[in-house]
């Protein structure tokens, strides 16, 4: 069966953009084919900074005929009284270009069927491709030269075949051609290709690489076997090289021993972040002063001369910064954030200082017990001291990191200045395993906490996609320390907390307009955070708003909402409960008159069962363990049916409708903690 | 071994070969060569421009009393403007690159993704840090916005550092040290002085009060000039500011009806007052957003002024 290639050719695009943008154009042209009776059997993509590639297999070389039924005058006014077409339908069926014998009625009106005759696959293809240009999306786009089309950079050429045959089309000026081109400098020539096979062997033999995991692989092989040690080929930079070059090549340079010198996250953060050279280790984990770097061109010896000079010209510049900063302690380092504001309002990070390092105390001591609490409060006070270091004024992204170097430095505890190096660079996956890292997460806390209690308490919370302060950022990490053990009962006293501790500082702020900020900017997370999680399941957990600032309530409410939202039958019997009791509730009544006596023997029967399955219920609630929830409900909804089926709640006699209601409001209570179970969707 | 005045030169004959008019730079202190309104005015509107110019930026805060071996605040950018940005601009850089003496078949090219901004000229665009065997040497940008008017053709503007670039090619460490201005003649031999000097200024004598003041003086006097009405005397071909003067108004105007260069060198001039004043320290962080706001501000009146002689073009 026909196949189907095609290449964008670009100018650099942006290395986080390529696969995404890839996947986007195949499932486009995919979803427009589809849409036209053409299915694919397979799709293969490839990219590189230069060109995205996707190919289909098993295309029908014609589109199937389509009919397509028309209706038509009604049958009163089709047919005259000998039964033959009248003007009406012959104008009709004129119009369709169909023979009137062929009409059918179906009593009412007249019907035609039109067979569309299927165009050519590649006709088609020709005027798919630039849909599908237009469609991709990318979190940054531009125009260039006096074209109005947007794309990520802009596009030089256009490889369209299907079938070994140009499919003619044009987008941004260009018209599409047979011809790609391989590595920019070595092999700028054009050269035809008319499958994806040929593409992929012509751009091999043309220094080009067009599958990111074998580019991925080269660099992760290569680095090794150049390496006189260990490269350190963790994180993203592997992958991030291969979307950085079309034919990458790995060599190994060095740096003076002197400049070991400089604090270890100095030398990583230079070498990886700034130039994406893989640090080297010895067998000992030691830092050599070596490093990987991965090119796309030249020849090593040049390259490795230019890697080597810009290496030594950076680590000179923070060696400049880290000598200056020799000449003083944290303390004074400490003392000079009077001099730097937070912000106009809330005061000088010094005043920041103060309110981290009580509300780390007491949120480790909630969190971890007193023996990590006092690691907390010095770290907390400590943790933005480095701000007015050299060091962290070159290199912002050491924050938090440089002061724990100064403060080791200084002969703090190792825990203090672990917890102060680990702060701020807050990572999800945190092993949270000692004094130290667990007091970390009480300075992240109280960090992330101060900043939303001050600016949400100031009314300025995010809107639209503008998050200037980074409070959807302070969000999430509340999340994901709850998620962590580090809040187990969640955040209601912490923003408490943060607030009394601006207030203590003579700050006003709005504190309820904190809390409802804050809950609202929780949910928004909930939500985005869970995108794979149906918006019911969310509605039910987020319940009436009262627990939002409990992620571990929340996330296990999803997962309650999982265990029964494939159990129709058992959601129906619980919501009948809840829904009777919130209406009486709404008519105020709320039972409160009633007897002991439901005259109900399965009212009795219920109210018995759930009394004493009230304990174990709560004993599951606590431990959070939805799937034991689960089964107490189905225990539940059996003597539940029989009371429903048999009894009227909303007796005559008030007193018995307010012993009944009563039942149901206990029912309620034991169901509630699961969530607001009424808007999961069954199914 | 090459000099700085080597590779200026270089750079200037490879633009001029490619049709570029070779421009002198702006005689005032501006930030960057974009501020230059050869590329700042001279992107908006249809009309196409090839430019090339040595533009001497001025970052007070990026001095280091020539202690970094390479910072230092006051530069030199070299600074191509292409309108429209070419089919071929990026082959073009390429062949900049030979030609001032890297070898694109030896030396590792990345273009990195960058979106370049400059808020303060309300300008905005899409493009690269170009690395040389990882040392940024160059930004290319397809500017979108200037003045928060999205430019129409797009302009390619590609900016080098000529200082770093001689000393990368000579391999050397430091302008200080080692950079040659030509034969005879040191880098420090001519920058020193006036480099220390103005650290120290910068630093530690400008005004603050006096800046703050001419901050004050040059944006109402930008505001001023640009609000000024001036006509187009069709009879002696001059603007004038004397209506009595204009007989009738004259489609033919060659220029803006309005004094948008003056407007927008006394914008310039709040923008370096800024500048000093951020490296006295005198602005808090939270102010600095709205002294950016109040130069853009000023900038975007002059774009918008300068845009209007195409408007009543196209009437």
């Amino acid at each position: 069966m026909p196949h189907f290639l095609l290449e964008i050719g670009c100018e650099e695009l942006p290395a986080s953009s390529i696969v995404r943008a890839n996947r986007a154009l195949a499932a486009e042209i995919q979803g427009m084919l589809e849409e036209r009776g053409l299915g694919v059997d397979g799709v293969q993509l490839y990219g590189t900074p230069r060109r995205l590639i996707v190919a289909f297999d098993g295309l029908l070389a014609q589109q199937p005929d389509r009919e397509k039924r028309s209706r038509g005058p009604a049958v009163g006014a089709a047919y005259d009284a000998e039964g033959k077409p009248t003007k009406a339908l012959e104008g009709f069926c004129r119009g369709q270009g169909v023979d009137p014998a062929t009409a059918e009625s179906d009593g009412q009106y007249v019907w035609v069927t039109k067979t569309e005759p299927g165009r050519p696959t590649q006709e088609i293809l020709g005027e798919l491709i630039p849909l599908a240009l237009e469609k991709v999306p990318f979190s940054k786009t531009m125009r260039w030269a006096d074209l109005s089309v947007r794309f990520a950079r802009p596009v030089r050429w256009i490889l369209a075949a299907f079938d070994g045959e140009l499919v003619p089309c044009a987008w941004a000026g260009i018209a599409s051609g047979l011809t790609s081109r391989g590595h920019r400098f070595e092999h700028p020539h054009p050269f035809e290709a008319r499958t994806l096979e040929d593409l992929v062997r012509e751009l091999r033999a043309r220094m080009v690489e067009p599958d990111p995991q074998v580019r991925m692989q080269v660099i992760a092989d290569r680095a090794q076997a150049v390496c006189s040690g260990t490269p350190d080929l963790s994180g993203d930079l592997v992958e991030e090289n291969a979307f950085l070059t079309e034919w990458p090549e790995a060599l190994e340079g060095s740096f003076p021993d002197e400049y070991l010198e400089l604090p270890e996250p100095v030398l990583v953060t230079t070498m990886a972040k700034h130039e994406r050279f893989f640090p080297v280790r010895d067998g000992a984990g030691r830092l050599m002063p070596k490093f990987i770097s991965i090119r796309g061109g030249g020849v090593d010896e040049d390259v490795r001369k230019g890697n080597e000079w810009v290496l030594r010209a950076r680590f000179n510049d923070a060696r400049f910064f880290f000598i200056q900063d020799q000449r003083r302690t944290l303390d004074e380092f400490l003392e000079a954030t009077q001099g730097m504001n937070f912000d106009a309002k809330l005061g000088t990070i010094r005043q920041r200082a103060d309110r981290l390092a009580s509300l780390a105390r007491t949120f480790a001591e909630v969190a971890y017990g007193a023996d990590v609490a006092w690691v907390a409060e010095q770290a907390g006070r400590y943790a933005k001291a480095d701000l007015t270091t050299g060091l962290v004024d070159e290199m912002d992204e050491l924050q938090g990191v440089i002061g724990g170097v100064y403060a080791k430095r200084d002969g703090m505890s190792a825990d203090v200045a672990h917890a102060i190096g680990t702060h701020y660079a807050y990572q999800s996956n945190l092993l949270v395993d000692s004094f130290g890292a667990k007091a970390g997460l009480a300075v992240t806390l109280a960090d992330q906490m101060d900043k939303l209690a001050g600016f949400l308490g100031l009314g300025r919370i995010p809107s639209g996609s503008s998050d200037p302060l980074g409070l959807r950022r302070a969000a999430n990490i509340l999340i994901e320390i709850a998620e962590n053990g580090g809040a187990p009962t969640g955040y209601e006293s912490h923003l408490d907390a943060a607030l009394a501790a601006y207030a203590a500082q003579g700050v006003e702020l709005d504190g309820d307009g904190a809390h409802k900020a804050l809950k609202s900017l929780m949910e928004q997370r909930y939500r985005s955070r869970a995108d794979d999680v149906p918006a019911d399941w969310l509605d039910a957990a987020m319940g009436d708003g009262q627990d939002l600032l409990n992620p571990l309530v929340i996330q296990f409410r999803v997962l309650m909402a999982r265990e029964l939202a494939g159990e129709p039958e058992l959601l129906s019997t619980l919501s009948r409960p809840l829904n009777l009791w919130s209406a009486a509730q709404k008519q105020g009544l709320n039972g409160s008159e009633g007897t002991a006596d439901l005259q109900s023997a399965e009212g009795e029967q219920l109210r018995q069962q759930a009394t004493q399955a009230a304990a174990g219920l709560n004993e599951a609630y606590e431990r959070r363990d939805a799937a034991a929830v689960k089964a107490a409900f189905v225990a539940l909804a059996t003597p539940i049916h029989q009371f429903f089926e048999s009894t009227m709640v909303m007796a005559e006699d008030t007193q018995v409708r307010d012993a009944r209601l009563a039942l149901l409001r206990q029912i309620t209570e034991m169901i509630r903690p699961a969530g607001d179970i009424t808007k999961i969707i069954a199914g | 071994m090459v000099t700085l005045q080597e590779i200026l030169r270089k750079l200037s004959d490879f633009w001029a070969a490619q049709g570029c008019a070779i421009l002198q730079p702006w005689d005032m202190e501006v930030g960057a060569g974009t501020s230059h309104p050869a590329t700042a005015l001279k992107c908006l509107g249809p009309t196409p421009y090839s430019f090339a110019y040595a533009q001497p930026s001025r970052r007070p805060a990026d001095g280091r009393y020539t202690r970094n071996p390479m910072r230092n605040q006051r530069y030199v950018q070299f600074q191509v403007m292409l309108k429209p940005s070419p089919e071929n601009v990026v082959d073009l850089y390429m062949e900049s690159l030979n030609a001032v003496g890297f070898n694109v078949h030896r030396d590792d090219i990345r273009l990195v993704e960058d979106d370049w901004e400059n808020p303060s000229l309300g300008a905005s665009g899409v493009g690269w840090e170009v690395w040389l065997n990882g040392t940024e040497i160059s930004q290319f940008t397809f500017f979108q916005q200037m003045g928060g008017i999205e430019v129409s053709p797009v302009c390619a503007e590609l900016t080098y550092g000529p200082e770093r670039l001689t000393l990368m090619l000579n391999g050397q460490a430091s302008i200080w040290e080692d950079l040659q201005w030509n034969e005879c003649l040191t880098y420090r031999d001519i920058e020193f002085d006036q480099e220390m000097q103005n650290n120290v200024f910068n630093f530690e004598v400008a005004s603050t009060e006096m800046l703050f003041q001419l901050f004050d003086m040059y944006e109402a006097e930008s505001k001023r000039v640009l609000g000024t009405s001036v006509r187009w005397d069709a009879t002696d071909q001059v603007l004038t500011t004397r209506e009595a003067d204009v007989k009738e108004s004259d489609p033919g105007c060659p220029t803006s009806l309005a004094l948008v260069y003056p407007a927008f060198e006394l914008a310039l001039k709040c923008s370096h007052a800024f500048n000093l004043l951020d490296a006295r320290g005198a602005v808090a962080v939270t102010e600095r957003g709205r002294y950016i706001n109040r130069v853009r501000a000023l900038v975007r009146a002059c774009c918008l002024k300068y845009m209007e002689q195409f408007e009543v073009a196209k009437a």
